[in-house]
């Protein structure tokens, strides 16, 4: 049968049936391995490389069928003014700036489509709202990774607590190194974390450290 | 009922090769006949109940432990995680090598690879990504395991993976990926690029199947994803929309009528075309055009590049189907030529009238290729264009002068056509029924010969001709008295006794006179000259053995004198009138001047 061709005098061919269709799988193979090493390089490469920030922060329990292995993280400081004449839409990606207050903490200083001149620092996020000049928005790292059962210190969080992320900064991409809550990490001030330090303080105990059932001081004397 | 009918085949097959009266050769050949068959039949009559048990089974077993693992997912290293990523993907990648090793490309088990390895793909990224958290931008992951999926289509031949990579593209520009990406919507277009040389490999490889399921899944993907793209542009871009459809129409045109997969481009194509041209019939459309500021330089550099691809497509291959695609490719230029009026700051009402016209121009077109047998769809067709006018005059603009006389216009139209149709339909009938009349078959003039024979007296000859033939005879030279009609024995046909019908799979040919034995043999001329007369008789008999139309054909027929009347009477008709037929030769012309001519020559 005659297969007419269409595209006639432009013809272009992607026929991987020659020899070198093993040359091209053995690269896509290395490809594909290449973007999953980027993956965790580009983490690594935040968290160790990245500038220190500390910004106020809400953690809250994330529910899943599956469970997690993680706490959601919310920032109350995500509305800004926004620096453009052009207005931005709704899921665009923008550059917020961002510097040190005198008191150490992360300051927004406002947000624009494009990134800051150099010596300025920024970080990634997407809009979630504008209205009258002030863009409202959120950035990308919104998780912090804790044990299931270290999660319920976030009941015992008070509305006067002081709770600070650490976060590394590199390129508008964070990492959340850790939580702080009045300066003790949110790790230790769960139920979890009470019990196993108690258990760990149990099993440090020496076989005469333990107390005893019965005082010996209170035995009564022999009858003699 | 159809595997006892197979295995009833194998034994019979196996046993026509013992007793050799088949060849393993064609034994193979035989089983692979109905083996082809058996691919045939649907997907579940073939596949056992227990293997969609199997298959619910694993699918349950895969869950619950994807379940049992999320229960200490923590406590699992990242090294060890990542180890289990990348052993999971290079588990696929092996499935996809020994596919490609055995050499499966094309195939349904090519295909369940390929579909197996993007679902690693997939999988392994968002472990990646999950793991090793900075964000989740579903979008960008979502691009990433599309370009990453996309070689497998080569690799393997798979159509299933062809999917799976529109389905990301598509999922990835209706959650807003080509706003954030680099280039914008032109990279969603350098994407569906990426999968146009597939259609180059299935061509190469005559795989048809595939080349169907291709175009259609390309051509509903490309429209869906420009629609999905249309949603966060400032305004409708109906001219980009009109120059992509007539040029997937005009790439549909290039592909032989008769083959599947041109349907979805032509089809697609010219719905897009005159949805394109009935947006530009909305004045709000054109709101939109003259309110944008920018210039948008990749929207029309696009453009033009569709622009070149169509005239190219028109110039090179579908040159020969004039009509249909020139109609629809003035569309793009219609809508380019108002665009340039409405940016020029001209806001008539030329735009709205040229594109309502040009809209009633083309459903006239495809109402009248309705009417042509077998073009039933053209008809719906055009019937549909002109309801979406109508209601676009009702529900898309204000009421106007221009939609009476257009509705006047169309229904005038319509009622012209149809009068010319029933008009045309009813000289037809009747020059079929004349050509039922002069029907001449082979078997009734051979019937009606033999009736109209059996109801004359033979004839005699009549006395005008024979006294022809004894002026002939007198008038005629000497040499050419000797020319004779050679007979059927001479011409090497067996003698036919009286009465038996010659056999229909001989060659027919005209009724050609006996010759008696001292004949000269057929075809040799008889020169006038004594001493070539001496050396003829050494000629054989039947010198070369052409066919006896041919024969017949060289026989000079005004010099054929016949020698037998009573055989020619007696011979009928055994072939049709116009079998033989020929056209008329060509006179020549003789260029000749009326006597009047130069006559009033003076006259100035």
């Amino acid at each position: 049968m005659k297969f007419p061709l269409p595209l006639q005098g432009f013809h272009f061919s992607f026929s991987l049936d020659g020899r070198y269709r093993w040359i091209f799988f053995v690269f896509v193979v290395l490809v594909q391995f290449a973007v999953v090493a980027y993956m965790g390089w580009r983490w690594h490469n935040i968290a160790v490389d990245g500038i220190p920030y500390q910004w106020r922060c809400v953690p809250r329990l994330e529910v899943s069928a599956f469970g997690t292995d993680y706490v959601r993280v919310v920032f109350p400081e995500d509305t800004t003014q926004w620096k453009d004449d052009t207005p931005p839409e709704k899921g665009q990606q923008i550059y917020v700036y961002i510097s040190r207050d005198t008191s150490g903490l992360m300051e927004i200083q406002g947000a624009s489509a494009s990134k800051p001149f150099v010596g300025g620092d920024y970080m990634q996020a997407t809009v979630v709202s504008y209205q009258d000049g002030f863009v409202q928005f959120q950035v990308g790292f919104d998780r912090y990774r804790m044990a299931p059962e270290l999660t319920d210190g976030i009941y015992n969080l008070q509305p006067d607590d002081s709770v600070i992320a650490s976060i590394r900064m590199k390129r508008g991409e964070g990492v959340i190194e850790g939580i702080f809550v009045n300066g003790i990490p949110l790790e230790n001030i769960s139920n979890g974390a009470a019990m196993a330090k108690a258990r760990q303080e149990k099993e440090a105990q020496t076989l005469f450290d333990r107390p005893h059932l019965v005082d010996t001081g209170m035995v009564p004397p022999k009858e003699e | 009922m159809k595997r006892n009918t197979n295995e009833w085949l194998d034994r019979k097959v196996a046993d026509w090769v013992s007793k050799g009266w088949i060849s393993e050769e064609s034994q193979q050949k035989i089983r692979k006949s109905y083996g082809r068959d058996e691919q045939r039949n649907p997907l579940l009559t073939t596949l056992p109940l227990y293997a969609l048990l199997a298959v619910i089974g694993l699918a349950a077993a895969g869950i619950a432990l994807i379940w049992g693992l999320s229960q200490f997912w923590y406590y699992v290293s990242l090294t060890v995680r990542m180890g289990l990523a990348c052993g999971l993907l290079l588990l696929t990648q092996i499935g996809v090598g020994a596919a490609m090793f055995q050499e499966r490309q094309g195939s349904l088990v090519a295909e369940g690879v390929a579909l197996v390895h993007c679902l690693g793909v997939f999988a392994v990224l968002a472990m990646a990504e999950q793991s090793f958290y900075i964000g989740w931008d579903v979008t960008a992951y979502v691009a990433v395991c599309a370009i990453l999926c996309l070689p497998v289509v080569y690799l393997l031949r798979s159509i299933a993976a062809l999917v799976v990579y529109d389905l990301a593209l598509l999922y990835w520009t209706a959650a807003g990926g080509p706003l954030n990406t680099l280039g914008g919507t032109a990279l969603l277009w350098i994407f569906l690029l990426l999968a146009v040389p597939f259609y180059d490999t299935l061509i190469t490889m005559r795989d048809e199947r595939r080349l169907s399921i291709f175009s259609w899944v390309m051509t509903i993907t490309v429209f869906a994803a420009f629609g999905l793209a249309a949603r966060s542009t400032d305004y409708i871009p109906f001219l980009m929309l009109g120059s992509l459809a007539v040029t997937i129409m005009l790439v549909g045109y290039s592909i032989d009528i008769h083959q599947s997969w041109g349907v979805p481009f032509r089809w697609f194509g010219r719905f897009a075309a005159a949805g394109s041209l009935l947006i530009s019939c909305l004045p709000a459309a054109w709101y939109g055009i003259a309110r944008v500021h920018a210039f948008h330089w990749v929207t029309a550099l696009v453009t033009l590049v569709l622009f070149a691809v169509m005239i190219a497509l028109m110039a090179q291959t579908v040159k020969n189907r004039l009509w249909g695609p020139v109609l629809y490719l003035a569309v793009p230029f219609i809508l380019a030529f108002e665009t340039i009026l409405v940016r020029a700051g001209l806001y008539s009402s030329i735009p709205l009238v040229l594109s309502s016209l040009y809209m009633v121009v083309l459903g006239f077109f495809e109402t009248s290729q309705g009417f042509k047998p077998g073009h039933s769809l053209h008809m719906k067709f055009g019937v549909v264009i002109f309801i979406s006018l109508v209601l676009a005059f009702i529900f898309g603009t204000q009421f106007s002068p221009l939609a009476p006389l257009l509705a006047i216009v169309v229904l005038a139209l319509i009622i012209f056509q149809f009068k010319r149709t029933r008009k045309d339909k009813a000289a037809a009938a009747l020059r079929a029924a004349r050509r039922a009349g002069l029907r001449h078959s082979s078997t009734r003039v051979r019937r009606e010969g033999e009736e109209k024979q059996d109801e004359l007296p033979p004839k005699e000859t009549p006395s005008w001709q024979a006294q022809d033939a004894a002026s002939d005879v007198d008038t005629l030279a000497e040499w050419m008295k000797e020319v004779r009609i050679p007979s059927p024995a001479e011409l090497g046909l067996p003698a036919e006794p009286a009465g038996e019908k010659t056999s229909d799979d001989l060659p027919k040919a005209p009724p050609v006179p006996a010759e008696p034995e001292e004949a000269p043999p057929a075809f040799t001329f008889t020169a006038p000259a004594d001493d070539v007369k001496k050396e003829t008789p050494e000629t054989p008999a039947s010198p070369v053995t052409p066919t006896v139309h041919e024969k017949t054909e060289a026989v000079p027929q005004q010099m054929a004198v016949p020698q037998e009347p009573e055989a020619e009477e007696k011979t009928r008709v055994t072939e049709s009138p116009w079998s033989s037929m020929k056209s008329a030769p060509k006179r020549k012309k003789y260029f000749t001047h009326s006597p009047w001519s130069h006559q009033g020559g003076d006259m100035k």
